[in-house]
């Protein structure tokens, strides 16, 4: 109970410090509350639905799609958990440390502050208002399902806490927590991707509820789908089922809570061990980049881009993307020409924050008194060199991908979305070089980088867009180009896109150096005290 | 060189008739009338000082004293509400960044990149300030000598012990032999044999008309290092001159507390008593503590002096 206070006491005495958390408090509640009254008005007309007692098609998708979405809904959490909230968020095990508290207690004392936190509570209201769906179904499915609610919550809670702390705990070296932390985006990735591959790369109308049922059968049995699966037991009467279900809840939240002990018991035995130390060759890239300022900042952020999972994600959109594209062009090959275009505006977004990425690090440039413009133009050195040759490959994969060559369009698809991707791609990173010495936002430290310093959601919600808007601002002299072509109905002179993107780009990338550099000049103590004060946040 | 003469400042410096005097453009750091607050907090209040060419200088003070502060005002770190820093005749904030390369000030341990090893780390610092690469790795491979650390050249900084790390900050403060070392309390968490070795450095390097500023808690080292010493209270410089002036005879820390002021007696807190609870479990080995006639734990003392 006295965790339970500390945590809402935690989350009041961080609001009184900052404003800016108050008002991502304030959106995090609205944003429950929206769920709350958005699951329940849903649920009200859902109930509308004709189930002709159960036997109807929809009485079957209704059950599939309460079963199959409470499941992913539960799997989402966990992996939602590990990447945005972490461990670092209110409540650290790691903080109690001194205190003595028994490992029991310990733990109990964290799920039912996490059982008390917002997420929970507008989670249980939203599920207490699903039995609206029921109620044309008579009492017994309605009370069931509102016994039912609590039992979901409890299960969603203990296992994304044991998530977690199984992430935390397992992964002692930073280098297996990079991993993991790659591994878990790409994950998230593609399974937000999955309705549109399903949809795209076969016939929508061949689609039937068949293997979906047979899914939501399958998890029906498992932790995730059984709280949502007890309502239909209890309607059909197949109450030896119900019990089963209910033991296999209890079950999981037994070991959940053995797991979480054994977790925290863990920790203090290895707390403190050193990992292996790894001896690199040599002095990498500082042997071979320009020998100026500029060159050892460019061979101090390659050096770092190699070993920082949090801009290796962002280095790997393109990929990604063209992975997705590629399974997605079954119907439409020219789909993939989408992989390049997107990645151009999306792999310069953390650099649009770079400082942050730097960290106190960057204190260094300051106390040495290095020229804004030298540090600019060692990082678009690096950048513009790395996304160049990058975009290129995505761009030659495109095209053997759509098989380009083979008819005089698809050549001018190719020349046009490789020009106006470069294009983009420069004129972002020249716009990151301004927009980094002025909108910066926390990031997770490098050492953890699963852990949500205070107060980053919001403004990591918030100005990327920044960039992404400003970005498609800045190829506006193109895109006017674009009309005048299509207005004067000369398709035969599109190509002309790809040269002037490429120069509209470098424009805004030789503005990006020349003005990021004196904004930084200008702004470099207050540059400092911003990073410091995000350090602080980290801790 | 303790008690070396020359033009050093009177004690009591912040006295308001001397704030506004013309600086010292001889002297390797002059301060004129430095002030700067925080949120209505005054954490520097005009003070004013004058480090000579080739002194070991020791700014000590108690915690929240201003010592910091006035060093990254004074390293181009801190823009002050009001006053002048001459550094070598120049000032500070008319060219910060030729101020900064002509100074080497030592980097707090997270305050650098530790992804990078120790080699590499150095030469980044060297090739910073403009340095040739050449130049730099020999350097480095001096440095990482003297300061015990060619075995862990090659290994992360993030994998070094709290000593080590800061040895190489230390080092990348040095790389470009600069004609003024800024120090924050650099031995702190150093072994030693390190530390012994590092302060051989720093001596030779001020011998040689290097001028090395340190800002310590450690009276002790203070007294044994530096040959100028200047005690910082609330802002402004209690005192300053060589070392043996500022002591007037005596040991260097009473002076300290003297100027500082701050001392209390030991405070009694009945609970604490080392097991003796007096609720009935105590284990009767020990006379209660009350009963100690006329004596004082010293241990209890030592806490409150903070020592």
């Amino acid at each position: 109970m006295t965790i339970v206070r500390l945590r809402w006491a935690l989350t009041f005495a961080a609001m009184r410090k900052s404003s800016w958390q108050t008002i991502g408090y304030i959106i995090g509640l609205l944003m429950g509350v929206g769920t709350v009254v958005g699951v329940g008005v849903g649920a009200w007309y859902l109930g509308d639905l004709d189930f002709a007692n159960g036997t109807s098609w929809d009485y079957s998708l209704m059950h599939t799609v309460m079963v199959l979405g409470g499941s992913l809904v539960c799997i989402f959490t966990a992996i939602v958990q590990l990447m945005l909230i972490g461990e670092g968020s209110t409540l650290n095990p790691k903080k109690f440390a001194l205190f003595g508290i028994p490992d029991k207690t310990l733990q109990s004392g964290l799920t039912l502050a996490g059982l008390s936190g917002t997420p929970a509570i507008a989670g249980l209201l939203s599920l207490l208002l699903l039995p609206l769906a029921y109620r044309s179904l008579g009492p017994v499915i309605v009370i069931t399902a509102i016994l039912a609610a609590p039992l979901a919550i409890i299960t969603i809670t203990s296992f994304s806490k044991l998530i977690i702390a199984l992430a935390t705990t397992m992964l002692h070296s930073r280098r297996s927590q990079a991993t993991l932390y790659i591994v878990v985006m790409v994950i998230f990735i593609a399974l937000c991707n999955l309705p549109n591959v399903v949809i795209n790369s076969g016939n929508p109308e061949h689609i039937t509820l068949t293997p979906f049922q047979m899914m939501a059968g399958i998890f029906a049995w498992t932790p995730f789908g059984a709280a949502f699966q007890l309502p239909f037991d209890a309607f059909d009467g197949n109450w030896l089922a119900l019990v089963i279900r209910v033991l296999i809840l209890v079950a999981t939240w037994v070991l959940c809570f053995a797991l979480g002990v054994w977790c925290l018991a863990r920790d203090r035995r290895y707390a403190g061990e050193s990992e292996r130390v790894k001896s690199v060759k040599g002095i990498g890239s500082f042997s071979w980049m320009p020998d100026s300022t500029s060159g050892a900042i460019s061979a101090r952020l390659l050096s770092y881009l190699r070993r920082d999972p949090r801009q290796a994600m962002f280095l790997l959109f393109p990929v990604i993307f063209l992975v997705l594209f590629a399974l997605q062009s079954a119907n439409l090959p020219e789909m993939v020409w989408m992989a390049p275009v997107l990645s151009a505006l999306f792999m310069m977004m953390s650099e649009a924050n770079g400082l942050a990425y730097d960290g106190r690090g960057f204190s260094m440039q300051a106390i040495i008194g290095v020229s804004g413009r030298n540090d600019r133009l060692g990082r678009v050195r690096v950048f513009a060199v790395m996304g160049f040759v990058y975009l290129l490959a995505v761009s030659i994969v495109a095209a053997i991908v759509s098989k380009s060559w083979t008819s005089p369009t698809g050549i001018t698809i190719a020349i046009v979305c490789t020009g106006c991707s470069l294009g983009l791609f420069f004129a972002g990173l020249g716009l990151a070089e301004i927009l980094s010495c002025v909108f910066m936002y926390p990031v997770a430290s490098m050492d953890k980088p699963f852990s949500s310093p205070q107060g980053r959601a919001i403004a990591q919600g918030f100005f990327p867009f920044i960039h992404m808007f400003a970005c498609l601002l800045s190829l506006l002299p193109t895109g006017i180009v674009a009309i005048i072509l299509a207005v004067s109905a000369s398709s035969g002179m599109l190509w002309i896109l790809a040269p002037v993107a490429l120069a509209n780009g470098l424009l805004f990338l030789y503005l990006g150096v020349v003005l990021g550099g004196r904004l930084m000049d200008a702004r470099l103590l207050k540059i400092v005290t911003t990073l410091d004060g995000f350090a602080a946040l980290q801790k | 060189m303790q008690g070396e003469p020359g033009a050093l400042p009177q004690e009591r410096q912040y006295q308001p008739q001397q704030q506004f005097m013309n600086p010292d453009t001889g002297a390797a750091v002059s301060i004129r009338g430095l002030a700067k607050q925080f949120e209505g907090k005054i954490a520097v209040n005009g003070l004013s000082l004058d480090i000579p060419i080739g002194s070991f200088y020791g700014l000590v003070g108690p915690n929240g004293a201003g010592k910091t502060t006035t060093l990254n005002m004074l390293t181009g770190l801190l823009v002050p509400d009001a006053g002048i820093a001459l550094i070598l005749g120049n000032n500070v904030w008319a060219d910060t960044n030729h101020i900064k390369r002509m100074i080497g000030v030592m980097p707090q341990p997270d305050q650098i990149f530790d992804r990078l090893t120790g080699m590499q780390l150095l030469i980044y610092s060297g090739m910073l300030r403009g340095m040739a690469r050449a130049e730099v790795q020999s350097r480095a491979q001096d440095l990482l000598h003297a300061f015990d650390l060619i075995d862990a050249a090659n290994t992360m900084v993030s994998d070094y012990s709290a000593g080590m790390t800061k040895k190489i900050c230390l080092a990348t403060a040095m790389i470009h032999s600069p004609r003024i070392l800024v120090l924050d309390e650099p031995f702190e968490s150093v072994d030693p044999v390190s530390s012994a070795n590092l302060k051989d450095i720093l001596i030779e390097y001020a011998q040689t008309g290097g001028t090395v500023i340190i800002s310590s808690h450690v009276m002790s080292l203070v007294e044994k290092m530096c040959t100028h010493v200047a005690i910082i209270n609330r802002g402004q410089v209690a005192a300053a001159g060589t070392v043996h002036d500022v002591a007037a005879g005596g040991e260097l820390e009473d002076r300290f507390l003297e100027l500082v002021g701050g001392r209390h007696q030991a405070a009694h807190l009945s609970w604490l008593d080392g097991g003796n609870r007096g609720d009935g479990q105590t284990p009767q080995t020990q006379m209660p503590i009350q009963q100690m006639p006329g004596q004082q734990m010293p241990n209890a003392q030592g806490t409150v002096n903070g020592r």
